[in-house]
């Protein structure tokens, strides 16, 4: 899911302190995986229209 | 919840027995807050009520307006209402609050996360993109424990925690949000734990949100601080002599010679002019990633749906966390820095500790049940297991004993 960023290129003498850690950068959805997330989102909605039908 | 701060007023020293309440400040103008919004906007009774309960969950929404329609029934009014008000704003305080910071705990923190997250599902053209537009910090702070452990007490370690409240809490750390348009919600999570719930009207940028505010303030301004290096005193031989894992009990037949040389060899292992240094480890998470993770079943409610996006996002932010931790100590290690480097003995020193801390107290449960089966005569073989296992927790102290040195 996660694919670590290019390393953080320090200035000349610079040092970088350790809290600096390298930022994991995230992998793009797969189109597939986009799809799946469409889907759910459509399910969501859908939930959403039935709880607001609900008597309160 | 609205916290507007007003000036004090003593109209609530009527109300009797509520001496206690009158010293805290916060909740006094909190009161005089909602009594003055009821004055200036005409509010009635019940939309102060509804003012007061707006952010709780469904369930204690309905127990607290239920007290106030019994508490309408006697009549109350004036000082006795908001004698009332304040109870009631007891309750909300132990549910939503920490109380040793008067900050929101992740009660409060999951609660509006639900808010948040229902509020982008109400979106007109909802799309997976708008799930960019919600994200969680995970912090943890990082050697709370030796800090305890080292000082012998929690005083130190509270000054830690309410350093990165107030870090949190700061005018730079504000002002980044603000400039970035993002609503947060800062809260202490528990332990050494700290959350923030981001909403904005655009998508979040998370390498930016990384780089520029976990990085670039939290952790600067902590690594940063005056006041850290204060927390963990080297120069103090008490923490010193906890460091090398000595007992009040070991030095006290020493002379203030022979204790000196012992103190001496044990700053030999740390850098000269070292200084504590506060850091924190934080992992953030948007809903765009966090809510592939979860599944939606038909059964599920549309509050259930909530529920789980909500879990997921907090799950993810804390595995980015404990990988950002991981990192950080990577760093620590391979750093040119020997600071750095011994940072990281004193993380391990209590990490070890604790690990075998952990064994122990698993072996000596165990034992105690095996101790109560032999008592009941329902296992008479078990004696000899019985001292296996004691041999095996002899085995295990003086391991303990080896980490401490």
């Amino acid at each position: 899911m996660t694919i670590p960023n290019d390393k953080k290129k320090d200035a000349p003498g610079e040092v970088q302190p350790a809290y600096n850690t390298t930022f994991r950068q995230r992998v793009p959805y797969a189109p597939e995986e986009l799809e799946r997330l469409n889907e759910m989102i459509r399910q969501v909605q859908l939930k959403r229209v039935e709880e607001q039908k609900k008597p309160k | 919840m609205k916290k507007e701060q007003l000036s004090t007023d003593d109209d609530l020293h009527v109300v009797k027995g509520q001496e206690k309440e009158l010293n805290d400040k916060r909740l006094h103008n909190f009161v005089m807050a909602i009594s003055k919004k009821g004055e200036v906007e005409k509010l009635t009774i019940d939309e102060m009520i509804e003012e007061l309960v707006v952010d709780l969950p469904v369930k204690l929404q309905k127990e607290m307006i239920r007290a106030f329609e019994r508490f309408q029934k006697k009549g109350l009014q004036g000082a006795d209402l908001k004698e009332e008000v304040v109870e009631i704003r007891r309750i909300l305080k132990a549910v939503y609050e920490d109380p040793r910071f008067e900050m929101e705990n992740k009660v409060y923190a999951k609660l509006q996360a639900i808010k948040m997250i229902d509020g982008v599902f109400n979106e007109e053209n909802l799309t997976a993109e708008s799930f960019r537009k919600i994200a969680r910090i995970s912090f943890d702070l990082n050697g709370l424990k030796a800090v305890n452990d080292l000082t012998g007490s929690h005083g130190q370690g509270d000054k830690y925690l309410r350093l990165m409240v107030d870090i949190l809490r700061g005018d730079k750390a504000s002002a980044w949000l603000t400039q970035k348009g993002m609503e947060a919600v800062i809260t202490i999570d528990g332990g050494d734990e700290f959350g923030v719930i981001l909403k904005s009207e655009d998508q979040i940028d998370e390498k930016e949100l990384n780089d520029e505010f976990i990085v670039g303030i939290v952790k600067k301004e902590l690594w940063e601080s005056e006041v850290s290096r204060g927390i963990l005193d080297f120069d103090d031989a008490n923490v010193i002599e906890a460091y090398a894992g000595l007992n009040r009990g070991d030095l006290t037949a020493k002379t203030a010679e022979e204790r000196e040389i012992i103190l001496e060899e044990i700053r030999k292992g740390i850098p000269d002019g070292y200084f504590f240094r506060a850091a924190v480890s934080g992992g953030v998470a948007t809903l765009y990633e966090s809510f592939a993770h979860i599944e939606i079943e038909a059964k599920d409610s549309y509050e259930k749906v909530l529920e789980k996006a909500m879990g997921s996002l907090f799950d993810l932010s804390d595995k980015e966390m404990q990988v950002d931790k991981v990192n950080f100590k990577v760093n620590l290690a391979k750093s040119q820095d020997p600071h750095e480097n011994f940072l990281l003995k004193v993380y391990s020193r209590t990490d070890s500790e604790k690990e075998l801390r952990n064994i122990l107290d698993a072996y000596e449960l165990f034992l105690r049940n095996v101790e109560e089966a032999v008592e009941e005569g329902t296992a008479s073989v078990l004696p000899k297991v019985i001292e296996d296992l004691k041999k095996q927790i002899s085995e295990i102290e003086q391991r303990a004993k080896k980490v401490k040195k």
